[in-house]
C-alpha cells in the first residue's frame, strides 16, 4: 500500500469521524443555530407528555412542606414541647447533615438500574409520612427520627429529579422543562409558608394541625405521581449517538453487545472530579454556597432590624423575591434554549454574569436608604439568580453520560453545602464587625468571585462535550466490532494524557498489546513510561484518553478492580512489603483469591519450584533479600495472580546481570504459558534482544511504534538512551 | 444465612427499630390540633418598643371559677407538659438538693413567674447575648393545675424591644 493510499484512508476515517461528531452534536441540542420549536410543536414530534414535568414539580413543591412549616413554627415548637431553641437548633442542624449527605446514597441507589422515577414517588410517599407524624410527636427523640428521616428522603430531589428531566425530555425541550420544574420549586417557597400562615392563621390550626393537614396534601399530591416511569438511561443522549453509528455504519442495533464494565459509585465520583466542566461547576458552587446561607439568614435578620418586618412580613417578602425568581426562570426558558443550541458555551457565561449583576443588585439592596428601592433592588437581584441552576443543570449535565448525572448533582449538593457553612462562619464575624447591612453587601465577594468561576467553566464545555461523544462513538464502534466477531487488540491506550497536578507528563499517547503478545516500553529517565503503566494498572487516572482491555472501557476503573480483571503491575524498584517475610509477602499477592486458600497455596508452592532461592529464604523478611532476590520476589506476583497482562517496571534497575538474566528468563516463560507482558525498560539491548514489538517514548510522547528490529536502526531516538544500555548489555542475554 | 438475606434482615431490623423509636415518641391522644385562644395578651403589643419595667396583661377567656395559676417564662421555652416548676432547676444539683428550692427569688432570676393575676410587671429584663441595639424579647404564658404542673400543650406569647443597656 502506498503512502498516498495510507494518507487517503486516515483522511476518510478523520472525515467520517467528524461527520458522525457533528451528527452526534446536532442529536444533543447543539446545532449551531438559535432557533428553538414551540412546545406544541415539540409535543407532536417527540410525543412529549407533560405528565412528568408536573409529577417532579409536585414532588419538588411538597418537598418544601415538612421544612418550611418546621421553619415557621420553630417557636410554637418549642413551647409546646418544652424544648429549648437551642436543642432544636441542634435537631435542626441533624436534619441539615441528613440532607447534605442524602443525595450521594439516592445517585448511589439509581446508578445500577433505571429506577429514579419510583426512587422519586418513594422518597416522596416517606417525606409525606414524616410530615404527617411530626404533628403526632411528643418527645426529641421522636422529632429527631422524624425531622433525619424526612432529610434523608428529600436526597432524591437533589440527585435525581433533573436528571430524570434530563433523560425524560429531548435537547430541544430541556432548558424549558428545567425551567418549568424550577419555577415550580419557587413556587413550592412561596406556597409553603403561605399554606403555613393559611392553615395557622385562618384556619386555626396548632402546629399539629397544620403538620397533619400538609402531611396529608403531601400524600395526596405524591400519590398524584405514582404514574412516574423512569425513561431509561441515555434515551435522548447515548442512544442518540449510538444510533448515528448505527446508521452510518448500516449495522443493525440490535447486534450491539450491551455488557459492560460499569463504574462504581466512587469511581464515577472521582471520574466527574476529573472533567474541566464540573471541576468549575464545582469549585462555581463552593464559592456560590458561601453566600447561599449567610444570604438567608442575613436578610431575615436584615428585614427585621433595618426596616422592622415581622414575621408575616418577612415571609410575604421571601414570597416576592421567589417570585421574581419565577419570572426570571419564565424569561429565560426559551433564550436558554437557543443559547444551547447555538453554542452551550454561552449558557455558563451568561448566568454568570447573571449571577455577578444579581449580586451586584442586592449588595446595593443592602445600603439602600428607602424600603421601595431596596425591594425593587433585592426583586430584580433575585430575578437575576432565578436562571443559575438551570443553566448550569444544562451546561454541566449535558457532557456527562446519564448515568453519572445523580452523581454530579448529588456531589454538586455537598460543594455548595460546603461552601454554606464556611460562609455561615464568615460572615458571622463579618456582622459582629460591620453590622447587618455590611454583611449583605460583603456577600457580593464571594457571588462575583462564583460568577467568574462559573463563567469560565464555558470554555469547557465544547471540548468535553466532544469528548463524551467520542467516548460515546468509540464503545459503539468497539462493540460493533465485537459483534461482528472483528478483531480487538488485548489492551488499547488511546490519546491519553496524564497530568500530576498542573504539570502534564503524558501527551496523546497511543497504546497497544495483543494477547500473549510481549513488548518492550522504551524511552529515557522521565520520558512517562512508569505513569503510562499507572495508567494502565489504576494507579493513576488520565485527564484525557482511554484505556481498553478486552473491549471493555476501564480508564477509570479502581486498580483493585483491573487485578481482578487480569492485569498486574510489578513495580519499579523494591515491589515487596520489607518487613513482611517472603511468604506473607506472596500471600498479600494473592488476596484477590483470598476465598480460595487451596488455590493459594499451590501457587505459592509452584512459585518456591520456579525460585528455588525463594524457597530457601521463604521466613526472611523481605527487607533483609538481595535486590535480585527482590525482584524476584515481586514477579512471583505473576506466578500467583496467573494475570493476562503483566506490566513490569524497570525488572534490571541495578542487577547484576547474572540476575537479570534469570529473571528475564522467567519473563519469557510467563509469556509463554499465555500471559502478555509489557516490559518498561530504559536498558534497550535488554529489552530488544527479548521482544518483537516496541514502542519508544520521549518527553511524555510516543515518538515509536513497530519492530525492534526497526528501532534498533533509529539512531535518532535511541542515542539518548544507547550508552545506557550499552551498559547493561553486557547481560548478553539473548532470545 | 447467605449475605443477600442477612442483609435485608438487617435492613427490616434497622427500619424497624426507627419507626418503633419514631412511634414511641408519638402519642394521640391529649394533642391539640386547633389554636387554644382561652389567653389574650393585651399589653404590650407585639413588638412595640417598650422601656423596664414592662407591664404584661392578659385575659383569661372564659373565666373560671376557681383562681387560676399563670406561669410566665421570659426569653426561654416553658416546662413541658405535665411537668412542675421544678424542672426549671433540671441539672442545677445545688438547688436539687436544697429543700424548698426552686423559690421565687431562683425563678425570678431564671426570668420565670408565676401570677394567678393576669398581669404581671417585669422590674427588668435580662440583656440577650447579641449586640443589636434593640432587642426582642419574649415572653411565653402557661397555665399550671393546682399541683403545679403545666396544663396542656397550650402556650401564649408576646414579643416586645427594648433597648440594650449599653445604647439606653
Amino acid at each position: 500500500m502506498t503512502a498516498t493510499t495510507d494518507q487517503m484512508l486516515v483522511d476518510d476515517i478523520v472525515q467520517t469521524r467528524e461527520e458522525l461528531r457533528a451528527a452526534a452534536r446536532a442529536s444533543l441540542g447543539v446545532t449551531g443555530d438559535a432557533s428553538t420549536a414551540d412546545v406544541g410543536e415539540l409535543r407532536s414530534r417527540y410525543g412529549m407528555a407533560f405528565y412528568p414535568l408536573v409529577a417532579l414539580a409536585l414532588l419538588a413543591v411538597v418537598d418544601q412542606f415538612q421544612t418550611y412549616a418546621f421553619t415557621v413554627l420553630t417557636p410554637d415548637i418549642s413551647r409546646a414541647l418544652g424544648l429549648s431553641l437551642g436543642v432544636i437548633a441542634g435537631v435542626i442542624a441533624l436534619k441539615t447533615l441528613a440532607i447534605l449527605v442524602a443525595p450521594l446514597p439516592m445517585a448511589w441507589l439509581s446508578q445500577a438500574r433505571s429506577r429514579r422515577a419510583l426512587l422519586c414517588v418513594a422518597t416522596g410517599l416517606a417525606w409525606s409520612v414524616m410530615t404527617l407524624f411530626t404533628g403526632f410527636v411528643t418527645s426529641l427523640i421522636a422529632l429527631i427520627v422524624v425531622l433525619v428521616v424526612d432529610g434523608l428522603t428529600t436526597g432524591s430531589v437533589v440527585a435525581l429529579h433533573q436528571p430524570l428531566l434530563m433523560d425524560t425530555y429531548p435537547p430541544e425541550a430541556r432548558v424549558r422543562a428545567l425551567s418549568f420544574y424550577r419555577s415550580a420549586w419557587y413556587l413550592g417557597n412561596v406556597g409553603s409558608p403561605l399554606l403555613v400562615a393559611l392553615l395557622a392563621g385562618i384556619a386555626g390550626f396548632t402546629w399539629r394541625g397544620v403538620f397533619l393537614a400538609m402531611g396529608l396534601l403531601s400524600i395526596g399530591m405524591t400519590l398524584c405521581c405514582l404514574g412516574l416511569r423512569d425513561p431509561g438511561f441515555g434515551r435522548w443522549d447515548t442512544d442518540q449517538v449510538r444510533a448515528k453509528v448505527h446508521e452510518a455504519s448500516g449495522d443493525d442495533d440490535a447486534t450491539v453487545l450491551t455488557e459492560d464494565v460499569e463504574l462504581g459509585f466512587w469511581e464515577i465520583c472521582r471520574r466527574l472530579l476529573l472533567i474541566p466542566t464540573w471541576r468549575r461547576v464545582f469549585a462555581g458552587y463552593a464559592v456560590f454556597g458561601l453566600l447561599t446561607v449567610p444570604l438567608q439568614t442575613f436578610l431575615s435578620f436584615f428585614l427585621e432590624q433595618r426596616w422592622n418586618l415581622g414575621p408575616a412580613s418577612r415571609g410575604l417578602f421571601f414570597a416576592y423575591i421567589s417570585g421574581a425568581a419565577v419570572l426570571g426562570l419564565l424569561l429565560y426558558g426559551r433564550r436558554g434554549e437557543a443559547q444551547f443550541r447555538s453554542s452551550p458555551a454561552r449558557v455558563p457565561r451568561s448566568v454568570g454574569l447573571f449571577l455577578g449583576f444579581g449580586v451586584a443588585l442586592i449588595a446595593a439592596g443592602g445600603l439602600s436608604p428607602s424600603f421601595g428601592l431596596m425591594a425593587g433592588l433585592m426583586g430584580l437581584g433575585f430575578l437575576m439568580f432565578g436562571p443559575l441552576n438551570v443553566g448550569l443543570a444544562i451546561s454541566g449535565l449535558s457532557v456527562i453520560p446519564s448515568r453519572m448525572r445523580p452523581h454530579a448533582e448529588a456531589l454538586g449538593g455537598i460543594f455548595i453545602a460546603i461552601g454554606g457553612v464556611v460562609g455561615a462562619l464568615f460572615f458571622s464575624g463579618i456582622s459582629r464587625r460591620y453590622g447587618i447591612a455590611g454583611s449583605m453587601v460583603s456577600v457580593a465577594v464571594p457571588g462575583i468571585a462564583a460568577a467568574w468561576i462559573i463563567a469560565s467553566a464555558g470554555k469547557y464545555i465544547g471540548p468535553d462535550l466532544d469528548r463524551m461523544i467520542d467516548e460515546i462513538l468509540e464503545d459503539t464502534e468497539i462493540k460493533r466490532i465485537r459483534a461482528s466477531g472483528g478483531h480487538l487488540p488485548m489492551l488499547a491506550c488511546r490519546g491519553v494524557d496524564f497530568s500530576y497536578g498542573q504539570l502534564q507528563v503524558l501527551f496523546d499517547v497511543d497504546f497497544t498489546v495483543d494477547d500473549g503478545e510481549m513488548v518492550a516500553l522504551l524511552g529515557v529517565n522521565g520520558a512517562g513510561k512508569s505513569t503510562l503503566l499507572k495508567v494502565i494498572s489504576g494507579i493513576g487516572l488520565p485527564s484525557a484518553g482511554s484505556v481498553r482491555f478486552r473491549g471493555e472501557d476501564i480508564t477509570y476503573l479502581d486498580a483493585e478492580r483491573r487485578l481482578k480483571l487480569g492485569i498486574t503491575q510489578v513495580p519499579g524498584g523494591r515491589a515487596v512489603f520489607g518487613p513482611m517475610t517472603v511468604t506473607e509477602n506472596l500471600r498479600s499477592f494473592g488476596y484477590t483469591m483470598r476465598r480460595d486458600r487451596r488455590a493459594l497455596e499451590r501457587a505459592i508452592d509452584h512459585t518456591f519450584e520456579a525460585f528455588p532461592r525463594l524457597a530457601q529464604r521463604r521466613n526472611s523478611l523481605a527487607s533483609t533479600l538481595s535486590g535480585g532476590e527482590q525482584q524476584m520476589l515481586g514477579l512471583a506476583k505473576a506466578l500467583i495472580l496467573r494475570p493476562r497482562l503483566l506490566l513490569i517496571d524497570e525488572l534490571s534497575l541495578g542487577l547484576a546481570p547474572v540476575i537479570v538474566g534469570q529473571l528475564l528468563d522467567m519473563v519469557r516463560t510467563i509469556n509463554e504459558r499465555g500471559t502478555a507482558v509489557v516490559l518498561v525498560e530504559q536498558s534497550v539491548n535488554i529489552a530488544l534482544n527479548l521482544v518483537e514489538h516496541a514502542y519508544f517514548m520521549e518527553k511524555g510522547e510516543m515518538r515509536f511504534d513497530g519492530r525492534s528490529s526497526e528501532l534498533l536502526g533509529r539512531d535518532d531516538l535511541l542515542r539518548a538512551v544507547f550508552l545506557h544500555g550499552s551498559v547493561a548489555a553486557g547481560a548478553g542475554v539473548g532470545p | 444465612m447467605s449475605v443477600r438475606r442477612r442483609r435485608s434482615a438487617g435492613r427490616a431490623a434497622a427500619t424497624a427499630t426507627v419507626a418503633a423509636v419514631a412511634l414511641a415518641g408519638c402519642g394521640a391522644s391529649n394533642l391539640a390540633f386547633r389554636t387554644d385562644r382561652r389567653v389574650h395578651i393585651s399589653s404590650p403589643a407585639s413588638r412595640a418598643l417598650v422601656d423596664a419595667p414592662v407591664t404584661l396583661r392578659w385575659n383569661l377567656l372564659p373565666r373560671p371559677e376557681a383562681p387560676t395559676t399563670f406561669a410566665v417564662f421570659v426569653d426561654r421555652a416553658p416546662v413541658k407538659p405535665g411537668q412542675t416548676l421544678r424542672a426549671v432547676a433540671a441539672g442545677d444539683s445545688s438547688c436539687q438538693h436544697a429543700p424548698g428550692c426552686p423559690d421565687a427569688q431562683y425563678l425570678a432570676d431564671r426570668q420565670v413567674y408565676t401570677t394567678t393575676d393576669t398581669s404581671l410587671t417585669l422590674q427588668t429584663v435580662g440583656s440577650l447575648n447579641s449586640y443589636q441595639t434593640t432587642q426582642l424579647h419574649e415572653a411565653t404564658i402557661v397555665l399550671l393545675d393546682a399541683s403545679g404542673r403545666r396544663v396542656g400543650e397550650a402556650a401564649w406569647y408576646v414579643d416586645f424591644r427594648m433597648r440594650h443597656r449599653r445604647f439606653r
